[in-house]
């Protein structure tokens, strides 16, 4: 056996490996992924025409962003969503993806929050509050968002809705420009019309 | 194919000698260091969110690209340089140490100021902020902050007390006094500004609609209606808002619902505003500002400071990437002459002499290169010259050798003995003629001429040679040897004849000596011997024959007259007493019988005198020997006749009558002796008597060689001169013209033929025939 060949195959095992160990072990559950710095609840849930995704993260205003955003700093929260297919052997198949970003904006003068939600870069609700819990809640938490359709999905068949959180802009710095999402969460679920 | 194709086709001209590419990297590198700096410049003007965000990435990417290209860089150039040192190439050291010194050059003050200006900027950054400012700006964002709060509850406050007041008006009515009574009331009493009167309208958009407003007098012109914030309160929502006017100030606006009943849906929404100045607005709006400054300049302290540590790294790179290809630039652009003179000294070296190198610039290197040049060219000019010259020597070499080679030829070829004497009297060509003729051994070469012929056999040849002046000492010196001085006389061109004895045969030599010319008086010699054994011979046959021609005929006439008298006198006595007549008679037989002895001898003399040429044909002379042979078969009865034929034997062109009277001459003088030496006792009478015959074939010497050998008693050495001699006989009778017979046939076959001894006793007779 040729070295090219050994390292095909080993490649080609570690492949199988990675495969095995992204495999959903179960359907419909939701699922929380670890060792990421804060963690996304996700619950997926088919309606209709529609995959309805909820989620929410424990602790997404954290006292830095709350004093960034006390200063008056407009803070987006975003969220990639994503849904996808798995696959034993391969990368998962991206069927859709969605991004969520929630900007908010404090008026010192006011000592009022304006908060923007935008759906895949279109206006979707805009609300004002003097609550600094209320606008931890808008958030960190959302409640059923028809986020994709069911037209591309197959019955019976298992998907996972991915969701990447970040905030911008950040309050730190290192020298590598791109930032990693600071949460992670998914949830895997069977399709059944 | 176009040429625009072909200029494509050509080889990529490096960086290094493209001065267009040269001026638009630097001006690339100076480009991007002059955007950094008037981006640092302007970095104040930018807002810390731009910063921290656009900018920052923007920077660091820039950052992340210049290090890769400078690890690139780099590391290709380490690559080249360890590649270059393991080859061996000329320069790589230095290449190194040059590229290393102005890369450290750089280096190490590059780090430096970018630690120290990351420090100063740490430490400048730490001096932002003080808690003295922390509560100036806290404390002044918290004063404008609940001034408007205060003023914003008061505002609602009046529009809740209106709109009480107007619950029981009804808004849809077509009579304003009432409304426009009550709202000049409270504008006067509750020092607003404007006070606006909205009607729910259900579902229209928007969803109410103006009844009708009030304004103090001292209220600038240019406000809106708020519908926006009217639709809000009657939905129940916001019921405050702050509107910034056209011509300065800002206009604070509450809201308060009209319903008829506590409990009831709104009918209306009632506005109160108070004007704010322009004076007062800006100040408020100042204070917010540098509340949002600093604080978020806290916030994004981090990041900017990476900002500006970004922009010092990339000054920094875009320094060590100016200097690392600074370095390599200079390096090249100084090793490379250097290379190319070094490399076009080998080829210079290994024989190219055409090499030539391309001048690159016009500096001292371009000079250093077209003295190179020049010197490559005179190089091969006077290679040329030595080229031409090789030629003709070679050519003249070759003719001198072919003349050698001619010489030689000659010289090995010719039938003439040759032996050259340099000037010191030394031996200096021997032909292999002179080498047989003389029986001399081939280290004779560079042996002295005194040694040479003070051999005993040679001595007749030494008499030709005298002293002369040049050769005098080296004579005298050798003549111990000899006992001969020897040296050949200068300017001799004489010719004497002498016979040399050996092996009991003599041979004739006509031997001439000739001086040479020489330089400085020095003189080589040339003596020049020539076999005419053949022609003494020769001359003594035709001297034979014609005593053999005149013998017959003088003695031939008078036979018959006294053959004739003899027999008349015998004839004349028949009558005469018997006593008479009987002696008459014997002694006319014995005339008789002597007179045709006389003539069986003349015939012979006639015979050999007259013998014809042989008229020659391929014949195999094996069949012609066994053919001669056969006449002996079962009449010898003490000797025994054996032939041994060769079996390659080519045919021979010869007159086979002649030659069968050879083989049989010789065989009958083999018996004859054989039977002699048995009668004599020379021989035991019990010996058997053998007589051998053989044929053997040189195709190197192009003969055929037949022998003829007995194992009788032999001859005597001193005989074998003469046994061909005609008249020579050892039998004691018989003419003793046979064997002169067997040689003149031999002759006449341009062959020879040669008695020796036949060990360990016998003779041999051998002859060779030419093939």
């Amino acid at each position: 056996m040729t070295v090219r060949r050994a390292v095909r195959l080993a490649g080609l095992l570690c492949g199988l490996a990675a495969g095995v160990a992204s495999a959903p072990s179960s359907v419909t559950a939701s699922q929380v992924e670890t060792g990421a710095d804060a963690v996304i609840l996700v619950a997926p849930q088919a309606r209709g025409d529609s995959i309805m995704v909820s989620f929410s993260i424990a602790r997404a205003v954290t006292p830095a962003i709350e004093q960034a955003i006390a200063s008056g700093l407009p803070t987006t929260f975003t969220y990639d969503v994503e849904l996808r297919r798995p696959s034993t052997f391969w990368f998962d198949k991206l069927v859709e993806s969605a991004r969520i970003a929630v900007t908010v904006r404090f008026d010192p003068l006011t000592r009022r929050y304006h908060v923007t939600l935008l759906q895949d870069g279109r206006v979707a609700e805009e609300r004002t509050t003097d609550r600094v819990d209320e606008v931890r809640r808008w958030v960190s938490v959302f409640e059923r968002l028809p986020l994709f359709t069911t037209r591309e999905l197959q019955e019976h068949t298992a998907y996972d809705v991915r969701v990447r959180g970040r905030t911008s802009p950040r309050h730190t710095w290192s020298f590598w420009p791109w930032a990693r999402p600071s949460a992670h969460g998914s949830a895997g679920f069977t399709f059944v019309p | 194919m176009t040429p625009g194709r072909l200029r494509w086709l050509a080889p990529r001209r490096p960086l290094r000698d493209n001065p267009v590419l040269i001026l638009l990297w630097i001006g690339l590198l100076v480009a991007a260091l002059a955007a950094m700096l008037s981006l640092a410049a302007r970095s104040s003007q930018l807002s810390l969110d731009f910063l921290s965000s656009v900018v920052l990435y923007a920077v660091s990417v820039a950052d992340l690209t210049l290090m890769l290209a400078l690890v690139f860089v780099l590391a290709r150039n380490i690559l080249k340089l360890v590649v270059e040192r393991r080859r061996a190439l000329p320069f790589a050291r230095f290449r190194a140490k040059l590229v290393a010194a102005l890369l450290g050059l750089t280096l190490i003050p590059a780090v430096l100021v970018l630690l120290v200006g990351s420090e100063i900027i740490r430490n400048a950054a730490s001096r932002w902020f003080s808690p003295p400012i922390d509560t100036v700006i806290s404390s002044a964002r918290e004063i404008a902050s609940d001034y408007y709060a205060e003023r914003t509850r008061a505002v609602t406050a009046h529009a809740n007390g209106l709109a009480r007041a107007l619950s029981t008006v009804d808004l849809a009515s077509s009579d304003l006094t009432t409304i426009r009574d009550i709202l000049g009331t409270e504008l006067g009493q509750r020092q607003l500004s404007l006070v606006e009167v909205y009607r729910v309208t259900g579902r229209e958009t928007p969803p109410v609609a103006a009844v009708v407003e009030a304004a103090a007098p001292s209220l600038p012109p240019g406000f809106a209606p708020a519908f926006v914030l009217a639709s809000r309160t009657a939905s129940g929502g916001q019921n405050w808002s702050i509107e910034k006017l056209p011509s300065g100030g800002e206009l604070l606006r509450g809201s308060a619902p009209i319903r008829p009943t506590p409990d009831a849906k709104p009918t209306g929404v009632v506005i109160a505003s108070v004007y704010l100045t322009d004076e007062l607005a800006r100040h408020s709006a100042r204070i917010v500002e540098a509340y949002e400054d600093y604080t978020q300049l806290h916030v994004l302290r981090q990041p900017l400071e990476g900002v500006y540590l970004s922009f010092f790294l990339g000054l920094t790179l875009l320094i060590l990437i100016g200097a690392t290809w600074m370095g390599l630039f200079l390096a090249k652009r100084i090793t490379r002459p250097v290379q190319r003179l070094a490399a076009g000294a080998r080829e210079i070296g290994a024989g190219h002499l055409d090499h030539r190198i391309e001048p690159d610039t016009h500096d001292e290197f371009g000079a250093l290169v077209e003295a190179f040049n020049t010197m490559a060219s005179e190089l091969a000019s006077s290679q040329q010259r030595l080229d031409r010259s090789r030629l003709d020597l070679e050519r003249k070499s070759l003719e001198a050798d072919a003349r050698r080679r001619y010489l030689e030829t000659i010289l090995e070829r010719i039938a003439t003995g040759v032996v050259c004497f340099d000037a010191q009297g030394r031996v200096s060509v021997v032909n292999p003629v002179a080498r047989r003729l003389l029986a001399l051994d081939a280290d004779v070469l560079g042996a002295p001429a005194a040694v040479v012929f003070g051999r005993d056999d040679l001595r007749p040849l030494a008499a030709l040679a005298v002293a002369n002046g040049t050769g005098r000492a080296d004579v005298a010196a050798h003549a111990g040897h000899g006992g001969v001085a020897v040296a050949l006389l200068p300017d001799t061109a004489a010719q004497h004849e002498i016979t040399l004895v050996r092996d009991g045969h003599e041979r004739h030599l006509l031997a001439a000596t000739t001086t040479l010319g020489g330089d400085g008086g020095a003189l080589e010699s040339v003596l020049v011997v020539d076999d005419v054994t053949p022609l003494v011979r020769a001359q003594k046959v035709a001297a034979w024959r014609d005593v053999a021609r005149r013998l017959a005929h003088e003695i031939k006439n008078p036979l018959t007259p006294i053959q004739l008298s003899a027999e008349r006198l015998k004839r004349h006595f028949t009558d005469a007493p018997e006593p008479t007549r009987r002696l008459v008679d014997e002694c006319a037989r014995a005339i008789v019988a002597e007179v045709e002895s006389l003539k069986s001898l003349v015939d012979e003399f006639s015979q050999f005198a007259r013998m014809p040429a042989p008229k020659a044909v391929p014949a195999d002379l094996n069949a012609l020997l066994a053919d001669a042979l056969a006449l002996y078969a079962g009449l010898l009865t003490d000797a025994t006749i054996t032939l041994t034929p060769a079996a390659d034997l080519p045919l021979v062109r010869l007159d086979p009558e002649q030659v069968r009277r050879v083989v049989i001459n010789l065989v009958d003088n083999a018996i004859e002796a054989l039977t002699e030496a048995r009668e004599t006792g020379r021989m035991s009478k019990d010996a058997a008597g053998v007589i051998s015959i053989d044929t053997e074939y040189h195709p190197a010497h192009g003969v055929v060689r037949l022998r003829v050998a007995d194992n009788g008693p032999g001859l005597p050495a001193g005989d074998r001169s003469k046994l061909f001699m005609p008249y020579y006989s050892t039998k004691g009778r018989g003419s003793g013209l046979g064997l002169a017979i067997v040689r003149r046939i031999i002759a006449e076959h341009g062959g020879s033929i040669e008695a020796a001894d036949n060990p360990p006793h016998g003779t041999c007779f051998t002859i060779e025939l030419p093939v």
